[in-house]
């Protein structure tokens, strides 16, 4: 993983680089206009969110089953990285509601289950953070619960009554936008990737330094 | 019913009208007193706003952009700062048991 750092750092750059000029450019959308371009940032956000809940509670899983301890470090940097990501979409949500519904904040399905999947991943660090000996299993526990989510969460649009669009809005883009909106999720992506290295990294790094600590007592 | 048939014809139909009228009264409040029910008055279309009621979307949009700069930057850093901090306790602890291990072989 190593090698790929530099590759990865060059791709993130590069793709955050253009990303602004490429929004710029895209059409505007005919009924909400100029503030719809928060788009390209919210949904990839919320994509990565997602994806890095998935391999939080993956990972999780198999610190769980397998007594796999280098998952568990994958897990914590997938939990961290989903609070991170989910802090995006929260804050750059209600920035876009307050223009296009009139408000900040509505309580209905895709809001509030997304709210809801944030605090697991939340009280996951803090358990983790705080949960003395023994919360590691506890935290991998709640991040498979918070992995079962993400299903209800991406759903939930298309359940219940909302005023959120519906998960039928992406595939239907029109071109022009289709074009930048899938380019700002492999910037997005890319982005992922490289975190959760970097963020495993340091977690592998802490586990070699607590071994050094036991040695340095014997 | 002997009773009510005493009181008279008169105050027997305005004592029904009065019975009739009270327990209408709930429906009738609920129902529109002519034209468009409140709500539907009190809908006006976002772009038919007068212009100093309309919000402006630039300030949102770079508020929504700025803040993902700002917290991929922050965070970036608190890992380069947090790898730092493990990678430098590292070196610490390492030249600390190699002092030890040379000073227990000198011995």
């Amino acid at each position: 993983m190593n090698r790929s750092y530099p590759f990865l750092v060059l791709a993130a750059i590069a793709l955050f680089a253009a990303a602004p000029a490429m929004v710029d450019a895209a059409p505007y959308e005919s009924t909400m206009g100029l503030v719809q371009k928060i788009f390209y940032y919210h949904v990839p956000s919320a994509m990565v969110m997602f994806l890095s809940a998935l391999v939080c509670g993956v990972a999780s899983g198999l610190y769980l089953f397998r007594k796999n301890t280098a998952a568990d470090r994958w897990a914590t940097a997938a939990a961290e990285l989903t609070v991170v990501f989910g802090l995006i979409v929260l804050v750059t949500g209600p920035l876009w509601a307050r223009k296009a519904w009139g408000v900040w904040w509505q309580w209905d399905a895709r809001l509030t289950s997304t709210l809801l999947m944030w605090m697991i991943f939340a009280a996951y660090l803090l358990v983790r953070r705080f949960g003395g000996p023994g919360a590691e299993k506890l935290a991998a526990a709640m991040a498979v619960f918070g992995m079962a989510n993400v299903p209800f969460v991406y759903i939930s649009v298309n359940i219940w009554r909302t005023i959120h669009p519906t998960t039928r809005v992406v595939p239907t883009l029109a071109p022009g936008m289709r074009e930048v909106f899938w380019f700002a999720v492999l910037a997005f992506m890319v982005l992922f990737a490289l975190l959760l290295a970097l963020r495993a990294r340091l977690e592998a790094r802490r586990a070699a330094l607590e071994d050094l600590y036991l040695l340095a007592d014997e | 019913m002997a009773w009510f048939r005493s009181l008279g014809p008169r105050l027997m139909v305005l004592l029904t009208v009065v019975l009739v009228l009270s327990a209408a009264a709930p429906i009738l409040a609920q129902a529109p007193q002519g034209g468009a029910p409140p709500a539907q008055e009190e809908f006006v279309p976002v772009k038919d706003l007068p212009q100093q009621e309309q919000l402006p979307g630039g300030p949102l949009v770079l508020a929504a952009y700025g803040f993902v700069w700002a917290v991929l930057l922050v965070y970036v850093w608190t890992i380069w700062r947090r790898l730092g901090k493990v990678e430098r306790e590292m070196r610490d602890l390492a030249a600390r048991l190699k002092g030890q291990g040379s000073g227990e072989g000198r011995m």
